[in-house]
């Protein structure tokens, strides 16, 4: 019955409310977009941490200028570079990839040689332990017949296959299919090839990443060198500040909108008549859990049409990208709003038992 | 049978530098039936005195029993209940929500009250107090559709339709044209004949002829 007395409270400020409406609608819309997007990494790197552990972090190098391009080649990580990193961070942690792009096979598989200690890792992680190594149901016959480096892979040497997304986390998403092979040597020599540097098992606070990286670029003026943790393969692999930066977008979307339902709540009470009708069903006795659900009913009738709307947009545009996160996404959005709408009642509950019963006679 | 008692009531308001005395060691005693005149000018206390009665306000010292029951001994909360159920209020400018029809507004007071009632029997109640007032054809109107005397007739019929014990009406005549403000006063006198404790506060004359007893404020104020 409660419901019945909201109405006059949203008809007095109808344009007002309209205003928050939209607002609503399009902050909701947002933060839709910015918790798949957060759900989505935080998925994924779960996932990536059951696969290639957690903690594991790439160096990225990334040509200054496209006229250094000449034609010659020219190597990312030089020894100096290499003798930088393992002072800093043990060699038991550093490992490296790297993708032959003169060796390719004509049935669509390339060759990612994976460094020694990565490739055991990533057997133990993908649980290889048994012969002939094979990850995927390929036969022994089908490998042979791919004709890939026939220098360097044999008909009995150890190596994996490894599926898509795991592929892709160590090779930026660049290419889908691959068999690993390990090495034992670092391309020094071949400049052909793309490096992929890997940091394992250390968290931010074991290594000085700034420190770091303004060595590798100082010693290697050509390229700009980044580091960023392993998240997934469909973002390449994204930097770890911008997972907190996504998260502290997240927190101020859902603080400004305590503050507005908070504050419009808050802003409706102090209008003369709403004031009067308040005061009015105070002295008619409504008790505070009556006035409590009552601002709770009509900042619901404020929010909950807009999250409807938000909720219905972001359905249509996020179901396909992010559908396995969609549901978790929806449930948590929900179970923040009843919170959010409980929170910002407080304010006009707040204002309301404050309020005097006796001015304005 | 005492419904309300005051003892040695003062009341105090407080500014920031400033301190306003506007009664002091006020003790009468209102009993069932009683049907009572605040009388005095603006700024007299009558307004303060009536929301101390009406439990809108609490007194700076001193006892406000109401039907034997120490008010300062129960807690804030309770109030409200206590106004619901035993105090009809009625008021110079009506304080009808504009946006409900008539009916709903008189049905405010039961949907607020502890004691939940179906549907039919609050559609039963709020047609009794309408019919009772002669305003039963305006259930589906809006207050802004009615005349001043209507709208007084509906505040009176929502302070009446829990079937209060004791009425309470601040200035409830001070809007309304003189035919209106008679008609008023002839519905309260009905109602204290009924057996309803009425207190008016005004500071029209012409009111003390309705009521039984007369407190002047400025008697009271001269005892200060």
């Amino acid at each position: 019955m409660l419901v019945h007395f909201t109405i006059p409270f949203l008809k007095k400020n109808k344009t007002n409310v309209m205003i928050a409406l939209i607002q609503f609608v399009i902050i909701f819309v947002i933060l839709q977009y910015v918790s798949a997007l957060l759900l989505d990494q935080y998925s994924k790197r779960n996932e990536l941490d059951q696969g290639i552990g957690a903690n594991t972090w790439t160096i990225e190098a990334a040509i200054k200028n496209i006229k250094d391009i000449d034609g010659e080649g020219h190597l990312t990580w030089l020894n100096t570079q290499i003798d930088a990193l393992n002072k800093q961070v043990s060699p038991q942690h550093v490992s490296y990839s790297y993708i032959d792009y003169n060796q390719r096979s004509n049935q669509g598989y390339s060759v990612l040689y994976v460094e020694k200690k990565l490739y055991d890792r990533l057997a133990e992680r993908l649980r290889l332990d048994q012969a002939p190594y094979l990850y995927t149901n390929i036969s022994n016959e089908k490998i042979q017949s791919i004709h890939i480096g026939k220098n360097d892979f044999k008909a009995d040497q150890r190596f994996l296959m490894a599926d898509t997304e795991l592929i892709d986390s160590l090779t930026n998403g660049m290419l889908q299919n691959y068999i690993l092979l390990p090495t034992d040597g670092f391309p020094y020599d071949n400049l052909s090839v793309q490096i992929n540097m890997f940091i394992y098992d250390l968290d931010s606070q074991a290594f000085d990443s700034a420190q770091l990286l303004h060595q590798l670029n100082s010693l290697n003026p050509r390229y700009e060198y980044s580091i960023s943790q392993t998240i997934d393969s469909s973002t390449s692999l994204l930097n770890y500040s911008i997972n907190d930066f996504l998260s502290y977008i997240f927190i101020a979307i859902m603080a400004l909108c305590l503050i507005m339902i908070g504050f419009i709540g808050f802003l409706l009470v102090q209008f003369y008549e709403e004031k009067r009708n308040v005061q009015l069903l105070r002295i008619m006795g409504a008790s505070t859990i009556q006035m409590f659900a009552l601002f709770f009913i009509r900042n619901s009738l404020i929010v909950l049409p807009a999250f409807t709307v938000a909720s219905l947009i972001g359905y249509l545009s996020l179901r396909t990208q992010y559908a396995d996160v969609w549901i978790a996404m929806f449930s948590w959005n929900v179970v923040g709003m009843i919170g959010l709408l409980l929170l910002a009642t407080l304010p006009s509950f707040i204002k309301t038992i404050q309020l005097n019963l006796i001015d304005n006679h | 049978m005492c419904l309300i008692e005051l003892v040695n009531i003062t009341k105090v308001y407080r500014g920031k530098n400033v301190e306003t005395k506007v009664f002091e060691g006020i003790s009468f005693e209102i009993h069932v039936g009683d049907y009572i005149g605040l009388y005095g000018r603006s700024g007299s206390g009558k307004s303060t005195l009536l929301h101390i009665l009406g439990l809108l306000d609490r007194p700076s010292s001193g006892t406000v029993k109401f039907k034997g029951t120490d008010i300062g001994q129960i807690k804030a909360h309770q109030f409200s209940q206590i106004r619901n159920e035993h105090i009809g209020f009625v008021f110079q400018d009506f304080r009808l929500i504009d946006e409900l029809t008539i009916f709903e507004n008189v049905e405010i007071p039961l949907i607020l009250s502890k004691q939940k009632c179906s549907k039919a029997v609050r559609e039963q109640k709020v047609m009794a107090v309408l019919s009772k007032l002669d305003i039963q054809d305006k259930r589906n109107s809006y207050p802004q559709e009615l005349s001043g005397g209507q709208k007084q007739r509906v505040a009176i019929a929502r302070a009446l339709v829990n079937e209060p014990s004791l009425i309470l009406a601040d200035e409830p005549t001070g809007n309304l044209d003189e035919q209106a403000a008679r008609n008023t006063m002839q519905i309260l006198s009905e109602l204290n004949k009924e057996g309803t404790t009425i207190i008016i506060v005004t500071h029209d004359p012409e009111v003390k002829k309705y009521t039984d007893k007369v407190i002047d404020m400025r008697e009271i104020v001269a005892q200060m």
